[in-house]
């Protein structure tokens, strides 16, 4: 049988002095689309930090396709895990300095066609590619972010609140984005969101996160109901 | 007929220049600037950090062995480091030890290039000459060393996003800190860079208006001015540099993981 894509066991994290995640145990399937909810504060930011080892958990292991965490080269891990947070980072320059903000100008001009694709894809207009990245919405501005960790090809994607900062209507179209790369390029996603709108998304699988804990929602719904 | 006799300053000459500080006491007082106490501390212990150097030098000029001049360079590079230190807004790990490694690097450098190279002393270590020298290489590293570390670190607590975001797509932590380390770099080398552009045009150094009261001729005080100036950049520059990565090494660990505890600790104290 396959491994699972992220498999953690007894994860803990603690900061100064605080227990931020106790004892969380998930397993995620390739392909899967999971939704991790609950109140600010409450660890799931600090918990998807650790798919892509942005911090490292105080005791527990990861493994990403049966493989320690740890072991694997970070950088390349990095490659294949992106991570989009909950505001646009913006460099200075166009949108094509701000796809590819560590390439050299050759690099970026070999990768034009696959940047403008890409906007295609996003439902963004391909002449936004010389726009100043400074002078667009914050929507587009969050989707050019998505667009730039796609074009490293990640076979997971890390969400971070990725709608936090924008109106229901960029909502809408950055749920879109990922409904359609889950569903019709199979990226496996991990999305943190407590917004409504996220619950709604296809084919999610549901977990909520208290007070460090992860737990399906249908658990909630049973105390509830 | 110039009949200056750089010889006579007397302690009561001295004295008089205070009148300047009370020009400033004035200026201060009337801006209502927080300054009086800093300003007067400053001067009194400058009066007497100089009468004392000037002591000291004439003993230290008297040090005849390499071994020596090694030994005092260690001691102000010690001092010079902790003087970094408490120069820091924000506190980085292990800065003292950085900051003497920085020092080292850079008079060890520079001052081999000026010495070795430049004038071809023989030997290398005649203190009246590499006891000044080598204070100003390391007054000028510590000078620019820690307002580039303050910048760098202010810069680093300011751009989280933007170094997560580099870090997240694949940089290496050095690859990640490179635009900031640029930044701040940048910005400390500026004064250096608009003195070179002004000097002999707008401005007159110190140090060549100090030889010439002196004493010494006003060209061959010149030809020194212009290697002091050069090797000032080169200083900056330097230390600037090999200080900028060694920072980022403390705030971007060895996982590539940029440390945000370091600037959560900042905020709550």
């Amino acid at each position: 049988m396959a491994s699972p894509l992220f498999e953690l066991k007894n994860i803990t994290l603690r900061s100064n002095g605080q227990t931020i995640l106790n004892n969380v145990n998930l397993e995620i399937n390739e392909g899967e689309f999971i939704l991790i909810s609950g109140v600010s504060g409450s660890g799931k930011s600090s918990l998807l930090r650790l798919f892509n080892r942005l911090d490292s958990p105080s005791s527990g292991e990861i493994y990403f396709k049966g493989k320690q965490l740890s072991t694997i080269q970070i950088l390349e891990l990095r490659l294949q895990v992106g991570m989009l947070f909950q505001k646009a980072a913006i460099f200075p320059g166009t949108v094509k300095d701000n796809l590819m903000p560590l390439a050299s100008e050759k690099e970026k001009n070999q990768t034009k066609d696959k940047m403008l694709h890409l906007l295609r894809e996003m439902n963004l207009s391909q002449t936004l590619l010389d726009e100043d990245m400074s002078v667009l919405s914050g929507g587009e501005q969050q989707r050019i972010s998505l667009a730039r960790v796609l074009l490293n090809q990640p076979e997971v994607l890390l969400l971070d609140e990725p709608s936090s900062a924008l109106d229901p209507e960029n909502t809408r179209l950055i749920f879109e984005n990922l409904e359609y790369l889950n569903q019709n390029k199979g990226l496996s996603i991990v999305l943190v969101s407590h917004n409504e709108a996220a619950q709604n998304l296809k084919g999610i699988r549901k977990l909520i996160m208290e007070n460090g804990n992860l737990r399906p929602t249908n658990e909630v719904m049973d105390e509830h109901f | 007929m110039n009949t200056f006799d750089p010889s006579t300053i007397s302690f009561g000459d001295l004295f008089l220049s205070l009148l300047l500080i009370v020009l400033v006491l004035a200026i201060v007082g009337f801006l209502k600037l927080p300054l009086i106490k800093p300003l007067l501390m400053g001067t009194v212990r400058s009066f007497l950090q100089l009468i004392l150097l000037g002591y000291a030098l004439q003993y230290l000029f008297a040090l005849n062995s390499a071994w020596q001049i090694a030994l005092l360079f260690l001691l102000m590079i010690f001092y010079a480091s902790w003087e970094g230190k408490r120069r820091q807004k924000i506190a980085i790990p292990g800065y003292w030890r950085l900051q003497v490694l920085t020092l080292s690097i850079s008079l060890g450098l520079i001052m081999a290039t000026v010495l070795l190279i430049i004038l071809d002393l023989e030997p290398w270590f005649n203190p009246v000459l590499v006891i000044p020298v080598g204070g100003m290489i390391i007054g000028q590293a510590l000078n620019g060393s820690s307002v580039m570390s303050n910048n760098l670190a202010n810069y680093f607590q300011k751009q989280q996003l933007e170094v997560e975001t580099l870090l997240s797509l694949g940089a290496s932590r050095y690859q990640a800190a490179l635009p900031l380390i640029r930044e701040a770099v940048r910005t400390a080398m500026i004064p250096n860079i608009n003195a070179l552009n002004t000097v002999g045009l707008i401005s007159i150094p110190g140090v060549l208006v100090g030889a010439v009261l002196g004493g010494v001729d006003p060209l061959t005080a010149i030809k020194y001015q212009i290697l002091v100036m050069y090797f000032w950049t080169a200083t900056t520059t330097l230390s600037c540099a090999i200080l900028a990565f060694l920072i980022s090494g403390v705030f971007i660990n060895h996982h590539h993981q940029l440390q945000r505890n370091l600037f959560y600790k900042l905020r709550s104290s």
